[in-house]
């Protein structure tokens, strides 16, 4: 045998055995590289849908946010519309007080202060200051008993200020029309400053105290070109005694007789009729 | 239309919620008003107010409101007044009365304080017939009828009729003065004698002067003999 043919024989077999070598190493790498492939399909879509739910969490923070601050809007609107309705309701309920007063009902009144309330009046003969329910109670008795029928309205819109949290002044220019029951014809004006504090309580806004200021005004005052309550008594005073006069001149004594109280006295002196005369009868 | 206002709720309003931001509120309300025209003649309103109230951005607004008025005099809301018509009636009784006295006492300056500047006093009957407008006239009138007598005395035959419609105002009376005249040259021994007035007045009430304040007289006018209204009195003869 030839060498070169053995050489070649030999180099063939070698051959043989690399390829085979590499044939066995490429099928393990082809293996290795199928799983990484798998592998990298599966990261890559573990990747997707957590970006995905990223994405949707994301949103739902945004709108929530958002809706936090629709939401806190709201609450300072609510809480700075609850603050000017506080004014409002301390407003209704001055109105309420001073119509109560008109009203005279004191069971409407009374159940408007807190149990240690404070009333200071001031001017006239109810002058003092009262303290608690029963004594205001008792004030504004003596003041229904003393007016028979009582008109108002506040000269200026009262005014309404917060004094600290919960506790409010309200601040009324207040007239009263009044008749006293004594004279009902003597109508006149209360003109009052009225200052009352009210406390925010489990059953709404209380008086905590009350400063009335009175003073009185004839009806001139109040009504331009009114002839005035007295000057009206006067002349009904003076049609009265004018037509006495004119009753004796006629001499009617059915006339005469009807304009006298039924005990009243007649003091005749001088002449022959002179005597002291009472009660209407002969 | 009214100058002065004032008022109440006979009772406290009610306020009901009639859907929700809609509510109403209902009060029985007395205005007691001072109209503007006539000051003097004070009354009230009573009025039924039904008030729909909606709520808007800027707070509550009126949506509708019924406002059911009938006017009631002082006399329906204050126990014991006599009542402001009856008033103005007694101070117009009161003026024309005085008026009557004021001619018989002859004084020309209270007198003509009682008239309107531009009042007429119509004198029908006598010698001083006319119609005089102005204070100057009336008071030049007044002045003669003083100066023709020394001594009046007057009665009113019957209480005077009074009627008060608003600012104005009528009182009508008839009237007896006795009239004592000066003597004269001419009538130099006079005799008393009546003069038969029918008076008729007519007022306007003046918010400025706060005055009722006559703006018509008619003062018509008659003589009688005193044995007239006195039967059986002869007058007596008398020098001034």
């Amino acid at each position: 045998m030839d060498v070169r043919l053995a050489a070649l024989s030999a180099l063939v077999v070698v051959l043989v055995i690399i390829a085979g070598a590499l044939g066995v190493m490429y099928s393990s790498l082809a293996s290795k590289y199928a799983s990484l492939k798998s592998s990298y399909n599966s990261v890559s879509s573990s990747y997707s849908s957590l970006k995905g739910q990223y994405e949707s969490l994301n949103g739902s923070y945004a709108s929530l946010e958002g809706e936090y601050e629709k939401l806190s809007s709201a609450y300072s609107t609510l809480y700075s519309e609850y603050k000017n309705q506080q004014v409002d309701v301390v407003l209704a309920a001055a109105m309420s007080h001073w119509n109560d007063i008109a009203i005279e009902n004191v069971s409407l009144v009374a159940p408007q202060y807190l149990p240690n309330a404070t009333l200071k009046w001031v001017g006239g003969p109810l002058s003092g200051t009262y303290s608690g329910i029963s004594s205001i109670e008792s004030v504004w008795n003596k003041f229904f008993n003393m007016y028979e029928t009582v008109y108002w309205y506040t000269i200026i819109p009262p005014s309404v200020v917060m004094v600290s949290p919960g506790v409010y002044k309200a601040v009324g220019y207040v007239q009263f029309l009044v008749a006293p029951t004594a004279a009902p014809i003597n109508v006149f004006v209360l003109n009052v400053t009225e200052v009352l504090t009210y406390v925010n309580t489990s059953s709404g806004y209380e008086i905590e105290s009350e400063v009335w200021e009175v003073k009185p005004l004839p009806l001139t005052d109040v009504i331009a070109g009114y002839p005035g309550q007295e000057a009206l008594a006067e002349d009904a005073v003076l049609a009265d005694a004018m037509s006495h006069w004119n009753d004796i001149a006629i001499e009617n004594a059915y006339l005469v007789i009807s304009e006298y109280a039924p005990n009243a006295t007649l003091h005749w002196i001088g002449g022959p009729l002179s005597g002291t005369y009472t009660g209407i009868a002969p």
